[in-house]
């Protein structure tokens, strides 16, 4: 499933005096199967660029095709309803938007949503419940009595009962103690390793890109600065520092090291520095 | 927490304090810390472990269903809470929930108006915290027309304009752009330099916890420990037990420790560097 975006640009209040380019010109492709993340400071166009990938908002000019759907300008696509159930949209804060009664009808509400029959659509949720590490026992519990990481995992599992394609998460560990975004790092993970999902990864955190991603978009003042391999991206220094990219920490260290005059290669961990120094000891 | 022979003011003291938002489950279990007047204490603790309740309990938020906090020496109650209110200042997380006003410029007035100040004076306050958190030059803004970040930036010039004795940040960075948070870190450690300003910091922040002077651990409603944050994360087995985290360069420290290089443990990046080097040179 390509995403593909060209000479795409969205203003906001277009007819206003206080119109607002958000984003423009953005020519991307997103590659399929892999984690991508989009970074960029505050106001850079993050979450407008991703609110077009399930037509929530429409271009103002140019393009964005996902595999068979072509959104414009000037049509809404056809079957809107069939593209998103192929593209996933985890907002940020999406706990606040649980509202059933138990966990389980919560999750259900997608599928149903989407023309299920109940039976499936409690099947799925079920399922889905079971990929974000909600047994069980959480299925008839309130989603108002579970602590913060469960009830984001618990709005993951909504979208996720729908089975897209590519899943987009907007922030998803903001808020959440180390545990709970140790978890989520781990979810996202296996959604895409074990079950192939395309993951578009909207965060502030490049402790997690770096932990995490496969490539990374950085965006500012709405333009396309670069998309790379996540790795080399944060290796090189000169593009980090006219950017005010704050290096990952492991990066950091590494390169404290190297400027010193220690020989290293290939570390991308703690382990990895422990490894590589513990080996110099021997 | 320690106290240096009465020389050093607890600013706030909570004592035993139980409360419950439902019947039969207590969110605190007899909590008791104290925080010395001056200093910059961080709360940590995993989501659900009472954090939060204290804060709201500390700025009278919420009533404690049994037990005393003190704030200024002063017994927190109904009688109190108007006195003990203009000694204390709160940020919340989410800015949204905060921003009362139509523009920058009238939301940090809100406050000074509320306290009468003089209109002559209040511009020349308004924008000398606006220029602290960076907002100068929105200060004629719409808050539709600002960012989180930005509208949580102009949540704590607001309360800083109030010229409080203690503030206290309820995970107040933790939606801003690592650049913001950093700036707003350096904000607060500012605001902190002269020492008569007591910061009380919620956090999952643990490198901001390691550079503050005092860190209370909290675990499902308890007191896991209070300290030194070196002492605090010098105990890696049980911070990871409770579901947190210790900091890059202590897990660096720990990791070099297994391959039997030993360093001292250190707070900077810097410093690691500098030590992981030295230890390199003796072999």
């Amino acid at each position: 499933m390509a995403i593909k975006f060209e000479k795409l640009s969205y203003i906001y209040s277009p007819d206003m005096p206080y119109a607002t380019k958000a984003i423009s010109d953005i020519d991307l492709e997103i590659s399929e199967g892999k984690i991508t993340a989009i970074i960029g400071k505050t106001g850079s166009g993050k979450s407008t660029l991703i609110q077009h990938l399930n037509a929530l908002l429409l271009p103002s000019s140019g393009t964005l095709t996902i595999a068979d759907f072509t959104i414009t300008s000037d049509k809404k696509p056809k079957g809107l309803k069939a593209l998103r159930r192929k593209v996933g949209l985890v907002f940020q804060f999406s706990e606040y938007q649980l509202f059933e009664e138990t966990i389980l009808k919560d999750v259900a509400f997608g599928p149903k949503n989407f023309g299920f029959s109940e039976e499936e659509a409690i099947a799925r949720a079920k399922e889905a419940l079971g990929l974000v590490g909600l047994d069980e026992s959480y299925y008839e519990r309130s989603p108002l009595d579970i602590s913060g990481g469960q009830k984001r995992r618990a709005a993951i599992a909504g979208i996720l009962a729908i089975d897209p394609d590519i899943i987009v998460l907007d922030e998803p560990t903001a808020g959440l103690d180390p545990r709970g975004t140790k978890e989520m790092i781990a979810l996202f993970s296996a959604l895409n390793k074990k079950l192939h999902k395309t993951i578009i990864l909207v965060t502030h955190d490049n402790e997690i890109v770096y932990e995490s991603a496969d490539e990374v978009v950085l965006l500012e003042d709405g333009k396309v600065v670069c998309k790379q391999d996540a790795h080399s991206f944060f290796e090189d220094r000169a593009l980090l520092k006219s950017h005010a990219i704050i290096e990952p920490k492991i990066v950091k260290l590494k390169d404290l090291l190297m400027d010193k005059g220690l020989k290293l290669d290939n570390i991308y961990s703690i382990q990895d520095l422990a490894v590589a120094l513990g080996g110099n000891h021997e | 927490m320690v106290l240096y022979m009465g020389i050093m003011k607890n600013v706030v003291e909570v004592k035993d304090v139980y409360f419950a938002y439902e019947e039969d489950n207590d969110a605190l279990k007899g909590v008791s810390f104290a925080v010395e007047k001056g200093t910059y204490t961080t709360i940590l603790g995993h989501n659900g472990s009472g954090k939060s309740t204290i804060a709201k309990l500390i700025s009278g938020l919420l009533v404690a269903k049994s037990g005393e906090i003190l704030i200024d020496g002063e017994i927190l109650n109904e009688r109190s809470i108007e006195s003990i209110r203009r000694k204390l200042g709160i940020v919340f997380q989410n800015p949204d929930n905060q921003f009362i006003a139509s523009s920058v410029r009238e939301d940090i007035a809100f406050g000074l108006e509320n306290y009468c100040v003089d209109p002559e004076k209040m511009d020349a306050i308004i924008e000398r915290y606006a220029a602290l958190v960076d907002m100068k030059d929105k200060l004629e803004k719409e808050p539709t027309n600002l960012s989180g970040g930005q509208k949580q930036r102009v949540a704590i010039a607001g309360v800083l304009a109030m010229q409080p004795q203690i503030i206290i940040f309820d995970e107040a960075t933790s939606m801003l752009d690592p650049k913001g948070k950093e700036e707003i870190k350096k904000t607060i450690h500012d605001l902190h330099s002269d020492r008569a300003l007591t910061i009380i910091s919620i956090t999952h922040d643990i490198e901001e916890a390691l550079n503050s002077d005092y860190v209370i651990v909290l675990n499902d409603g308890k007191l896991y420990k209070s300290g030194r944050p070196e002492d605090t994360f010098k105990d890696k087995e049980g911070i990871e037990a409770i579901g947190l985290d210790i900091p890059f360069t202590y897990k660096v420290a720990f990791a070099l420790k297994e391959k039997g290089i030993m360093i001292r443990d250190v707070a900077k990046i810097e410093d690691l560097a500098e030590e992981i080097w030295r230890s390199s040179l003796k072999n």
